[in-house]
């Protein structure tokens, strides 16, 4: 019934310190949520959380109604969690589409030793696969760089390269780390149109940014946190107006 | 995973020249030299999948290698079974034992995983030399011969020639499609392949498994071409020059390690009277492959083939296509 994915007072402690304290957040379909706030505010902590990358202490995770607190990353990915990194895990050593075409394992039917001999399936499978990567990877702006290997790529490529790879993966939800770190006018620009497409094509996205122009212009909602604690939650001008959002993050 | 004509025309010459070297050269030595050759890759080719694209530094291969040749002697030879059944059989049990020892060891970091292995390749040397009511010990046993046309040492070679292709054929489907993608994904960065859903600890197990069925077919292979097998041929030496072929071959590169095992094989045969330094050279090349060419030789001639077909890129300006991305994001039904 229920289509978000939800954190319920989510709880994360990492020794004597408490990286996320009791926070809740709801990612709903169609939706581009902003999460803002200091350096060490728990950001990154509760996406890692969310998408099963750190075990909770308390709360729950819920994906589409269903409890998925104690699912690993493997089985949210399979549910339709998909997300890109602060500092980009890419297959380095394959090219530009073949890392697009990983986010399609999901989808991968054929078994070790259908591969091996090359049935139908794994080449079927393989050829809807590369368009739809390679499909994503135009969409996304990387049409001229797909046979370059991954590690020949600038950094804010490789950055576009991980949105294309979690697109592939045909996502509900799509969890963005910080994903305008270093990259230029232009190319933030182009960024919030991407995240504009995922949104009106229903994907629900959490947007992880320092970045708080860019996030105030592109989210619909947008949570900020302070030492691992929601202190101001609505829209983006509510938080923007918000006093102890100015006072600890946006300064007056 | 790459389109072009050089790397298919240097494999069609190469495996012409191979399935013809009976006719080349009439020489027998030389032919066994070659056989071996061929045994050492049908090793060698499905290990490269564990080491050089999942990156499971196993270094015990040699006791999936033992089992299969013990099990190949004992059930074609004492047993009387059809040699190819028994190839399969030994093949079987090496896949068996592959899983048992990949169970509780593929889950252990690189390092203590490749220690397990290690210590796997000593029991079974071990094992092989104390285990006398099985292995006659260090007596040894002979080997049975494949029956005709195979029985002939260029029947012999045709055979193991036809085996390696069809598994180089394996490995190189699992390569390029999905597969082989994960298995580099998991190999290169963990976090990314599980962002993605890849089962790493279920793909590293099938592709040990894998690769324990065919060092078991290999040892059945290897056990013909020696025709007489005692513990020592299965010393954790040999495990490790299978590790080296591959690291000189260069990881991840689906031919690439056959120059390993090329030279794993001839060194000890061909370079004759110096055949007491083979070890000497093979360390050697190992030195300088990892000081100057640390991609192996593999990769040296990928990088040859780009060089050939280069295509001029463009440039890395990104120009998002929104209505592309729309209708990849939500394509119509």
């Amino acid at each position: 019934m229920s289509d978000t994915l939800e954190a319920k007072t989510v709880m994360k402690r990492f020794g004597g310190l408490t990286a996320v304290d009791g926070v809740s957040l709801e990612l709903r379909p169609g939706e581009v949520h902003g999460l803002i706030g200091p350096n060490g505010s728990g950001k990154t902590t509760l996406l890692n959380l969310i998408s099963g990358y750190y075990p909770i202490d308390e709360g729950q995770i819920r994906l589409c109604g269903q409890d998925v607190t104690r699912r690993s990353v493997r089985q949210r990915s399979k549910g339709g969690v998909a997300r890109t990194f602060q500092t980009p895990k890419l297959v380095l050593s394959l090219p530009v589409l073949d890392n697009a075409m990983l986010g399609g394992w999901p989808d991968v039917r054929s078994g070790f030793l259908e591969t091996a001999w090359a049935l139908p399936r794994p080449r079927r499978e393989e050829t809807a696969l590369r368009e739809r990567a390679a499909a994503m990877l135009r969409g996304v702006g990387l049409s001229g760089v797909m046979d370059r290997r991954a590690d020949l790529l600038e950094h804010t490529a490789q950055r576009f390269l991980e949105i294309a790879r979690a697109l592939t993966l045909r996502p509900k939800f799509v969890l963005l780390d910080e994903p305008a770190g270093g990259l230029t006018v232009a190319e933030i620009e182009h960024l919030g149109a991407i995240i504009g497409v995922m949104r009106d094509s229903g994907i629900g996205v959490l947007l992880v940014e320092h970045h708080t122009d860019f996030v105030f212009k592109v989210c619909d909602r947008v949570t900020a946190l302070n030492l691992g604690r929601m202190i101001a939650h609505g829209s983006p001008t509510e938080v923007r107006n918000d006093p102890d959002v100015i006072r600890v993050y946006l300064g007056a | 995973m790459k389109h072009s004509l050089v790397r298919p025309g240097i494999v069609a010459v190469f495996t012409v020249f191979a399935a013809l070297l009976p006719y080349i050269t009439g020489n027998l030595y030389y032919l066994h030299v070659a056989t071996v050759i061929g045994v050492y890759w049908v090793l060698i080719a499905t290990l490269n999948l564990l080491v050089g694209f999942t990156g499971q530094l196993s270094v015990g291969h040699v006791g999936l290698l033992a089992i299969g040749a013990y099990a190949f002697c004992l059930l074609a030879g004492g047993q009387g079974w059809n040699p190819f059944i028994a190839l399969l059989a030994g093949g079987g049990v090496c896949a068996v034992i592959g899983l048992l020892l990949g169970l509780p060891s593929l889950r252990l970091p690189g390092f203590y995983f490749a220690m397990a292995t290690l210590a796997f390749g000593l029991i079974v040397s071990e094992l092989a030399q104390a285990e006398q009511w099985l292995t006659n010990g260090s007596v040894g046993m002979p080997a049975p011969s494949f029956p005709a046309p195979f029985d002939t040492p260029w029947g012999f070679y045709w055979l193991v020639f036809g085996i390696a292709a069809f598994i180089t054929w394996m490995t190189a489907n699992l390569a390029r499609f999905m597969w082989g993608r994960a298995m580099v994904a998991l190999r290169d960065s963990t976090v990314a392949a599980s962002s993605v859903a890849i089962p790493i600890y279920w793909t590293k197990l099938i592709v040990f498994v894998f690769s324990g069925f065919t060092a078991g077919v290999a040892g059945g292979l290897y056990a013909t071409s020696q025709s007489y097998i005692t513990p020592d041929a299965f010393i954790v030496n040999l495990g490790i020059y299978f590790f080296v072929a591959i690291v000189i071959g260069g990881r991840g590169v689906i031919i690439g390690p056959f120059i390993g095992a090329a030279v794993l094989a001839a060194i000890p045969e061909l370079v004759g009277p110096l055949a007491k330094y083979g070890t000497f050279f093979y360390g050697f090349i190992l030195l300088v492959v990892v000081l100057v060419l640390p991609g192996g030789f593999g990769e040296l001639i990928n990088t040859l083939v780009e060089k050939l077909r280069r295509t001029p890129q463009s440039s890395t300006h990104i120009e998002p296509d929104l209505e592309q991305l729309r209708t990849a994001i939500r394509p119509r039904a």
